[in-house]
């Protein structure tokens, strides 16, 4: 296997940002992959679970996460798989080896959405001044995925950990606009402690 | 601000969602003999009425799943969300 070159292949090229109660950074660039199936199918859920090294079966709204890999439900017969550790082309045929031909699909998507990690203690003030979606701890607990809108960009908001920090899963286009939103809003007077 | 259920998601802002017409309308299986009148009323003519509508919705910004929606057109109430598919929901014999 290639020596994954994880430096490579992101919008942003890996910015950062710290001030005002936020930390911000785009996240190394990893393997990942739509899978479309029935994931009723018991045999096709336990066979994707082995290959991906996690239960694929998740429940709405959730993701599971190790320190190789991750899935994400996106829908009913859709979920996000990131891996860590595997080339984009490696993951893929893994997946799709044992997938069964014209009944699900798997579709590398690596290059097509970047992370960013926005974290500190002011990162849910500026994660709900651009998406309409509820970021308290109290309706997006730890374990938590949603598709949402940040702006006018559609995103995936992800909960990695209460203290808190999350990950914006954005398309590559739309990358330069959620990063410039964001720092806006970080930077905006009023979200700084009154001294 | 408006929250719709949708069936896979649960209740999500309106902004994430866009609304297509009008629901449970099937396409003609017999087209080969259909009067231009006919396909007119299929292409072109919808209820419109004034109170009860069941709709198409899509969640754009979210799952991008269809479902249907029944929407008081007067009040701009969504009384219900279902799946594609399934039949129209009792809501309660309002019109
Ligand atoms: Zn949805």
């Amino acid at each position: 296997m290639a020596e994954l070159n994880p430096v490579l292949h992101t919008p942003l090229q890996h910015a950062t940002f710290h001030g005002a109660g936020v930390v911000m950074g785009e996240n190394l660039f990893c393997a990942k992959v739509i899978v479309r199936g029935n994931f009723d199918d018991a045999q096709l859920t336990s066979r994707l679970s082995e290959q991906a090294g996690l239960p694929v079966n998740v429940a709405a709204n959730t993701f599971v996460e190790n320190d190789s890999a991750a899935v994400f439900w996106l829908g009913p017969d859709e979920r996000m798989i990131y891996s860590y550790a595997k080339e984009p082309q490696v993951l893929l045929a893994e997946l799709r080896s044992v997938m069964p031909a014209g009944r699900s699909s798997a579709v590398d998507v690596s290059d097509y959405y970047t992370t960013i990690r926005v974290g500190g203690v002011n990162a849910r003030k500026v994660l709900s001044a651009g998406t309409p979606f509820d970021v308290h701890g109290s309706n997006f607990p730890e374990g938590s995925c949603v598709q949402t809108r940040f702006g006018t960009a559609s995103v995936m908001l992800v909960m990695q950990d209460s203290s808190p920090a999350f990950d914006i899963q954005v398309r590559w286009s739309f990358a330069e606009y959620v990063w410039r939103y964001l720092r806006r809003v970080a930077e905006f007077r009023t979200l700084t402690p009154q001294s | 601000m408006i929250l719709i259920n949708c069936p896979y998601c649960g209740e999500r802002d309106q902004t994430e969602f866009a609304c297509h017409g009008e629901a449970h309308i099937a396409r003609p299986t017999d087209t080969a003999s259909l009067t231009d009148e006919q396909w007119g009323d299929y292409v072109f003519f919808r209820t419109n009425p004034k109170g009860i509508h069941y709709e198409r919705w899509v969640h754009v910004h979210g799952c991008r799943r269809w479902f249907n929606a029944v929407r008081h057109t007067v009040q701009d109430e969504i009384l219900a969300t279902y799946e594609v598919g399934a039949p129209r929901p009792d809501v309660g014999g309002q019109q």
